[in-house]
């Protein structure tokens, strides 16, 4: 079940991937070109999923905001990713002094849910699209140090740890090269279900105001566009929602296959 | 590479272990998971170190090693080996001696590989942290290894998994990787207890064999009798956390001295007698907490004199035994604390 599950949420993710990648060749219009004339009208087949209050072609636009979803997820949590793990195994292999300091960060970090935290990182920093990457890395940095730490206070305890160090290498190689890929499996789960929320704080912080500033179209910024004709012209909204629901639910799937390939202990647990 | 490793003689002492103390911290207090551990191993011999489980054998390996370092723990006394003090040597400097010139094989062949890494990388990992050598280089030697080691097809078995290994096989990966940078010293921690009895016997007329071959010398951490008679050279008797006698092998079967040895000797079962029971030592080993301050067999001692729950013996030299024991004061002098 689990592999059928991920392989739907990988092709699903992956399409999505290509349309982002190719949206100069797929899109019909400029996504930034205004046409007054044609404002508001629903889908037909000049414009697929019709035209916000100001014109624009929503197919098109709904293209070129995959690219802002995709690459603020992809590198927030890539980056957190790296940080994340760096810090969660430091604390578990060294432990003591390390250790306390690395919890308490994490601790402090995920008291606070990540829209709110990111919404402050964010209205700090000034919305753009750098910042975004920071304040969505920073709320996902400790997750990844949680789910990096445990396996690695196991694995410091195991003999080919113990024996790698009888040998004389160093603490680095040994968390570099032993360390790591015994727990990666697990981290890049984590990675693909962290993404999808990584991917709805971008929009939601777009959705009241904070997201990459306009004309760059943003799926979150497209739903609080839309929102003002919600009673007249409804698919300004849905069809960005229903972008960002497949995105979603995609990289769910994706990831809860993946748990149960890595960890055959949570098959069928919900 | 070392010179002078060429004409060391067979008399040379390699690694001086002198009054070695582990200490743990319990609550404010420290206490000692060893002290008076005191042996030599000499140039080319195997010295085996013999105890129940919990004597301090495993530990005294990993001091050895300087990989006792869990907080709350602090080693004393003196580790001289080739001339150098370990005791106290920060770990930056360990690291270039652990694996290079003193190595350790471990007791559970099972779990001391990793898990997700081909076997040959591990083998060749093992060349290359020490060593500048090319890839290929790596390689070609780590194949020497894997054929000294007796691993058959090690061209086809480089690629592989440790789960597609068998434990004795594993093992086998397990005393390359050590034997990797041709140390001058093996600590093998119990390297056959986890193999089964005929696989047991193979690996260790291998090891004898390549300890010969690389001029190394060992130290045998075991429980078994039998496994002395067929590996050492010399053995070292631990008792909790003490070392109460040191002897050539077949001294050791013929003559003990120290009580303890000779109960342990006489717990050994043997076809040929016709005695049904085993023969046992009675009473416990005492936990760390209450290790008492004399002797820490006189609770168990068929032999004990009011002075040995006094003060702690000496060693004393008998023959060529050194025993820590009072009974032996009389025979002749003490040769140190």
């Amino acid at each position: 079940m689990g592999n059928t599950n991920s392989l739907i949420g990988m092709s699903v993710f992956l399409l999505i991937v290509i349309a982002a990648l190719l949206a100069p060749i797929f899109a019909t219009h400029d996504p930034v070109q205004q046409n007054i004339l044609f404002r508001l009208q629903g889908p037909s087949a000049e414009h697929w999923m019709g035209t916000d209050a100001v014109g624009r072609d929503i197919y098109s636009r709904i293209l070129y905001g995959a690219r802002i979803s995709l690459i603020i997820g992809l590198v927030s949590v890539g980056l957190a990713m790296i940080v994340g793990t760096a810090m969660g195994v430091l604390a578990g292999y060294y432990g003591g002094k390390i250790d306390q300091l690395v919890t308490q960060i994490t601790d402090v970090l995920l008291a606070f849910p990540s829209l709110i935290l990111g919404l402050m990182i964010v209205a700090i920093l000034g919305p753009t699209m750098p910042n975004l990457i920071i304040a969505i890395a920073l709320t996902t940095v400790p997750q990844f140090a949680r789910v990096a730490r445990a396996p690695t206070l196991s694995l410091r305890e195991r003999d080919f740890i113990q024996a790698g160090r009888a040998l004389g290498y160093s603490d680095l190689r040994i968390m570099y090269r032993h360390v790591l890929p015994n727990i990666f499996p697990e981290v890049l789960v984590m990675g693909s279900l962290w993404l999808a929320t990584a991917i709805r704080v971008e929009a939601s912080l777009a959705f009241i105001g904070l997201g990459v500033r306009p004309p760059t179209p943003t799926w979150g910024g497209m739903i609080r566009d839309g929102f003002k004709n919600i009673l007249d012209s409804p698919w300004l909204a849905i069809f960005p929602s229903l972008a960002i629901l497949i995105l979603v639910f995609a990289l769910n799937m994706l990831g809860d296959g993946l748990r149960d390939t890595v960890d055959p202990r949570l098959k069928g647990e919900k | 590479m070392m010179p002078e490793n060429a004409v060391q003689s067979a008399k040379d002492t390699i690694l001086k272990v002198e009054d070695l103390r582990i200490e743990f911290r319990i609550g404010r207090k420290w206490y000692a998971a060893t002290r008076n551990v005191d042996f030599e191993l000499k140039a080319d011999e195997t010295l085996a170190l013999v105890g129940e489980s919990g004597c301090g054998k495993s530990i005294t390996c990993r001091a050895i090693l300087g990989l006792v370092d869990e907080p709350g723990s602090r080693t004393r006394g003196s580790i001289n080996f080739k001339g150098q003090e370990l005791v106290g040597l920060p770990d930056r400097k360990f690291q270039h001696i652990r694996g290079k010139d003193l190595a350790m094989i471990f007791q559970e062949p099972m779990t001391a590989l990793n898990p997700v890494m081909r076997v040959g990388e591990q083998i060749s990992e093992a060349i290359t942290s020490h060593m500048q050598v090319s890839g290929a280089e790596a390689r070609r030697r780590t194949l020497e290894l894997m054929e000294s080691v007796r691993i058959p097809a090690p061209e086809q078995r480089y690629r592989d998994y440790p789960h597609q290994f068998s434990g004795g096989m594993r093992q086998r990966v397990v005393i390359a990787m050590a034997l990797a940078c041709q140390p001058s010293v093996l600590l093998a921690d119990e390297p056959t207890t986890a193999l089964d009895v005929t696989i047991q016997a193979q690996v260790l007329s291998e090891l004898r064999e390549l300890r010969e071959r690389n001029q190394m010398s060992v130290i045998f951490i075991t429980h078994s009798m039998g496994v002395v008679a067929a590996v050492a050279d010399r053995v070292a008797v631990m008792y909790a956390g003490e070392v109460v006698e040191v002897a050539e092998v077949e001294t050791v079967f013929k003559e003990p001295r120290h009580p303890y040895t000779q109960a342990l000797l006489a717990s050994i079962p043997s076809v040929e007698s016709d005695k049904e029971d085993l023969q046992v030592i009675p009473g416990q080993v005492p936990s760390i907490v209450d290790f008492p301050e004399a002797c820490r067999f006189a609770e168990r001692c068929p032999h004990v004199m009011p002075r040995c729950r006094q003060e702690a013996p000496p060693r004393f030299q008998v023959g060529s035994t050194e025993v820590r024991c009072w009974l032996y004061e009389s025979e002749n002098g003490e040769t140190g604390q």
